[in-house]
């Protein structure tokens, strides 16, 4: 019995090493080579890869965009004053002065009725509409952001409650609501596009798998010599792993790649879209920590679907 | 060096393809293989390449009973016994060079050893020179021949051959027992599965008798 184990020649492990990173490296250029020589299977199955993976990669970008927007919106406590019609603006501006010396309010902006009225004729495409007006049907409108003590609901209620008192304001507008809304929103669409990653997550999985299942059988001949002339289990894995990992490697690189091209076509319109709303926004390009992230997802998704083909495939062979 | 004891095996489904075989071949022995098909032959080389595990008794290789190896350790069992085919299974995308050199890539030799062994077994084997062909492109006989530079070129100290000479002519056939018997001078221990009782007797070595699963004769 202990003659069993000794009996086998191993090779040492200073051998082992340089022996292994040769093979590595060997079995590396090898499975490019293997491409080279099929590319346009290879690039069908990197283009189903990059695809699938742009879908929820581009949506977690979309999603990061309009975080920063809803960021950069910066009416998170600022609360609009209405004032009623009669209201000159001279009263307005006494208004906004006293406004300005109270304590609770950091600071109050007065916008006339004239000037967000041209505005409005500017930049809504109604112009000629609001030509016809005899009047102003615009109020004139004072923006307040309390200090920065005021940033809970219950402070805030209480400071709104304060000025609807005042004879001279017909409407307070909070503009907290719709910000708060917007945020559930994209929180709800955040735990969509974790979901739809999981999905197609295991899409990718799948398509890594059947295509070296394909190979697999395309090589088994190859396979059964490797084995007969005394192959071991990781020698015969190692050329599909490195095939997944090209697949992984290439998918979620050409992912980013698409996911980019994409914000650079709609950023275009979508910043002369924000400038109607007086906003210099541009959208943001995927952050190179996220692909770099991305990209080592999809590798790993590539060396698992291989992995368990061919593992499964050689269990079924031995004995 | 190879030692059968009391081997049998029985495939799932009942039918049994080897029933109590008993032999020995010493280190440095030459010997045939013979018996009809379905006698046992395939079975007792899959056996002895561990690509089969007996369901009773012992396989003893080099004092090593590889019937009881763990997974893990077959591979290398594997590289003790070179293995020729009758169809060859050479790589037909690969050269002759490529070919021959399988089993040193998979060994991790280094390149200048590769190189300088794959092109000693291409020498012993004539072949010389047409490193860079592929098989397809070369003639049976020549690519049995490749086979054979294959199965020695990790210098083991054991052939095993399956009707390596099946498709060939009987010059041709003739060369290539003259090859097998240039290794066993050398030391090798050679066991060459074959029906060409003609020229098995010519040759004279001994030769083991398999029917309907049993060693009938083990003496030649």
């Amino acid at each position: 019995m202990a003659s069993r184990r000794s009996n086998i020649q191993r090779p040492s492990l200073s051998f082992n090493l340089r022996a292994y990173l040769l093979i590595h490296l060997h079995t590396f250029f090898a499975s490019l080579g293997r491409f080279s020589r099929a590319p346009f299977n290879f690039m069908m199955t990197v283009s189903v890869i990059a695809i699938t993976l742009s879908l929820p990669s581009g949506l977690l970008v979309s999603i990061n965009n309009f975080k920063s927007l809803s960021g950069q919106v910066d009416l998170n406590n600022n609360i609009s004053l209405f004032l009623n019609q009669s209201v000159s603006l001279e009263q307005a501006s006494q208004l906004n002065d006293s406004l300005n010396n109270n304590e609770k309010i950091m600071q109050a902006v007065l916008i006339d009725n004239k000037a967000a009225l041209d505005e409005f004729r500017q930049y809504s495409g109604f112009g000629s509409a609001i030509n016809a007006l005899d009047t102003n049907p615009l109020p004139h409108v004072i923006q307040i952001s309390p200090i920065a003590s005021f940033n809970n609901q219950a402070a805030l209620s209480s400071l709104v409650d304060e000025l609807k008192q005042h004879s001279d304001i017909e409407l307070v507008q909070m503009d907290m609501g719709w910000l708060d809304r917007l945020n559930g929103i994209l929180n709800i669409a955040q735990r969509g596009v974790s979901i739809i990653t999981i999905l197609l997550g295991f899409a990718v999985l799948l398509i890594v798998s059947n295509t070296i299942r394909l190979e697999l059988q395309s090589r088994r001949d190859e396979i059964d010599i490797t084995r007969l002339v005394g192959a071991t289990r990781s020698f015969i894995m190692r050329p599909f792993i490195y095939s997944g990992f090209w697949y992984g490697f290439l998918g979620g690189v050409f992912a980013c790649i698409l996911v980019n091209l994409a914000i650079w076509l709609i950023d275009g319109p979508a910043s002369s879209l924000a400038n109607l709303y007086n906003s210099a926004f541009n959208l943001a390009f995927m952050p190179f920590s996220h692909a770099i992230l991305w990209i080592l997802f999809s590798i790993f998704l590539g060396i698992s679907g291989s992995w368990i083909v061919v593992s499964r495939y050689l269990t079924e062979l031995e004995n | 060096m190879l030692q059968f004891l009391n081997v049998s095996k029985r495939y799932p489904g009942g039918a049994d393809a080897l029933k109590n075989v008993n032999f020995e071949l010493q280190k440095g022995e030459m010997a045939f293989l013979t018996g009809h098909s379905g006698a046992g032959k395939s079975t007792l080389l899959k056996l002895i390449a561990i690509l089969e595990r007996s369901t009773q008794g012992q396989v003893m290789l080099d004092n090593q009973n590889i019937g009881r190896l763990s997974k893990r350790n077959v591979p290398y069992a594997r590289r003790k016994i070179g293995m020729i085919f009758q169809d060859h299974r050479l790589l037909h995308d690969r050269t002759v060079f490529d070919n021959v050199a399988l089993p040193l890539i998979i060994a991790g030799l280094d390149r200048h050893e590769i190189q300088r062994r794959v092109r000693a077994a291409l020498d012993k084997v004539n072949l010389l020179g047409k490193e860079q062909r592929y098989p397809i492109t070369l003639s049976g006989g020549e690519q049995q021949r490749i086979g054979i530079a294959r199965a020695v070129v990790n210098r083991p100290p054991m052939i095993l051959a399956d009707e390596p000479t099946g498709n060939l002519d009987p010059a041709l056939s003739e060369e290539i027992m003259q090859l097998f018997e240039q290794f066993n001078q050398v030391g090798v221990t050679v066991l060459v599965a074959s029906h060409d009782i003609a020229l098995i007797q010519r040759m004279g070595y001994r030769t083991l008798q398999l029917s309907k699963g049993e060693m009938v004769n083990n003496h030649g």
